[in-house]
């Protein structure tokens, strides 16, 4: 399955259908959402507590 | 001395503020006198939406006349004040075609509260589409102008507050923040704007872009005028759960203190190799200032603008296609094709990637909350890029994802620490630059003051536009 395909199913999923015009730089930026995830997980591997999870509802401490 | 005789435009709020309680001016002048301004400028630089001028000089007398009966409130009272178009106050359009036709019956809590201190309201400013989507020449909306240079962008999201008040058309204005939206409009207009913690100011009655990186806060001329506005808007408020309880402190108490003793870190892996030349020489000029003005100044270790933008940018993505959704279902086109692409995007956000965006934040909040053992507070330029020229039409979006964008703000977004932009000169082109101070959760006070002393050391804050 290409990227276009993959972003054009899950958008279907939550009942959106966009117009061909706005594929091209939709799957752009979900691209780039993609290859920031080994920085993120480059973050993770620095903590041993797989729960961390900031309070989005909370308050900054 | 009379009120009339005086060129108002540029007086800072604290200034004015002291004018109206000695009464030597008094509201309804100075009303009346910003909206013939705002009646001949608005047409260049289209900051302003909506501009109530009957209710504002209706308020204004109400302020005139209980100033003159004694009941003077403080440094807000009788100011003529501004809000950004997401906020709840009659028609609200988030600069959008969705909701063009919006009037909201509510107002938004901040501006309740500027009701409260006694503030006039002028009107509704300009905004990126829904706080997020750049708009170009062919907007639904037409886009808000940069007061030094009409062919720029003034910056976002927060367009209008940034560009009315370096332009002269309000005193003081409300935004938004959640990547930058205060500070780097402040950076493109030569102004103040802070973002106070997360949890400061009540974003009730505001759009969301991103439940919980949305912040808002004052863009001001002045840092002083900063901390009187910060102070009207502040504290609990029980429509929004995360408004934090207990006593607001005084936000101006530490204005004028020396630096001595201070000690700010400089994250330099942060922005040093994506900074434009000329801006990264007038920030480490305005580092030698303040190590001048007595404060110690340090390079500390810190994550990178890739990590920060890889956290960042799929959660607001995501928070932003969760509150659009229905719209977006219903009638896509009405949104402009920058929002169409990013809502897109952030509804192919899976929840294991946002969940680990979010674990990512923590990371980096606590890395830089330990920061603080060495330091008071952090600072670093507000953006590494020039001002864009604004667009013609949208063109190619795809240029806009990913890390390219850098602007050094989304970091205190997801730590919710207080960030206040100030400026630290002009580029070549004669365009304002900034910097950026940083501080520990809920002390504002410490920015407050690092900003205030480099401001009062340097000419920026009194240069303006020739208009």
């Amino acid at each position: 399955m290409t990227l276009h395909d993959l972003v054009k199913e899950k958008l279907l999923a939550e009942g959106v259908t966009i117009n061909d015009k706005d594929f091209p730089a939709l799957v752009t930026w979900y691209a780039s959402y993609q290859a920031g995830r080994p920085a993120v997980e480059d973050l993770l591997s620095l903590i041993d507590e797989p729960a961390v999870a900031f309070s989005a509802l909370g308050v900054a401490k | 001395m009379t009120a009339l005789a005086l060129d108002l435009a540029y007086l800072s709020l604290t200034e004015l503020a002291g004018l109206i309680r000695d009464r030597r001016a008094t509201p309804l002048e100075v009303t009346t006198q910003l909206l013939d301004r705002i009646d001949r400028l608005n047409p260049l630089i289209a900051a302003y939406y909506t501009v109530f001028a009957d209710d504002a000089l209706a308020e204004a007398k109400v302020a005139t006349d209980e100033i003159a009966a004694g009941r003077y409130r403080g440094p807000m009272h009788g100011i003529p004040v501004a809000v950004k178009d997401i906020c709840e106050l009659g028609p609200t359009t988030a600069g959008s075609k969705v909701r063009a036709r919006y009037v909201a019956a509510e107002e938004a809590t901040v501006v309740r509260k500027l009701r409260e201190a006694g503030s006039v309201l002028l009107g509704k400013l300009a905004t990126y589409e829904f706080a997020i989507g750049t708009p170009t020449k062919s907007s639904y909306f037409p886009p808000a102008r940069n007061a030094w240079n009409t062919d720029y962008d003034p910056g976002g999201s927060s367009s209008g507050s940034g560009a009315a008040v370096a332009a002269g058309m309000a005193f003081a204005a409300i935004g938004t923040d959640t990547g930058g939206s205060i500070r780097w409009p402040a950076f493109a207009n030569g102004i103040v704007g802070l973002k106070a913690t997360y949890g400061r100011v009540s974003r009730a009655g505001i759009f969301p872009l991103s439940w919980n990186l949305d912040h808002a806060g004052p863009m001001t001329r002045t840092v002083a005028d900063a901390a009187a506005m910060l102070q009207a808007i502040a504290g609990e408020d029980p429509r929004d759960v995360t408004a934090v309880a207990g006593p607001v402190p005084d936000f101006s108490a530490r204005l004028g203190r020396s630096l001595k003793g201070m000690r700010l870190g400089v994250p330099r892996a942060l922005f040093e190799e994506s900074c434009d030349a000329e801006i990264l020489a007038l920030f480490n000029v305005a580092v030698a200032q303040l190590q001048d003005l007595g404060a110690t100044v340090i390079d500390v270790p810190t994550v990178t603008h890739n990590q920060v933008m890889a956290a960042h940018m799929p959660m607001m993505a995501a928070d932003a296609a969760a509150y659009h959704l229905p719209d977006f279902r219903a009638r896509p086109d009405d949104f402009s094709p920058y929002l169409r692409t990013m809502i897109g995007a952030g509804l192919a956000v899976s929840a294991v990637h946002y969940l680990d965006c979010q674990r990512a934040r923590e990371v980096i909040r606590r890395q830089l909350l330990d920061g603080f053992s060495e330091i008071d507070a952090y600072l670093l330029p507000t953006s590494g890029v020039p001002m864009p020229l604004i667009q013609d039409a949208p063109g190619d979006l795809a240029h806009l994802s990913g890390d390219g964008f850098a602007v050094y703000t989304g970091v205190f977004n997801l730590t919710g620490f207080p960030a206040m932009s100030i400026p630290c000169g002009f580029s070549a082109t004669g365009m304002p630059v900034a910097l950026q101070i940083a501080g520990r959760p809920f002390d504002e006070a410490t920015v407050l003051q690092a900003g205030h002393a480099y401001e009062q050391a340097t000419p920026w804050h009194s240069r303006h536009p020739d208009l």
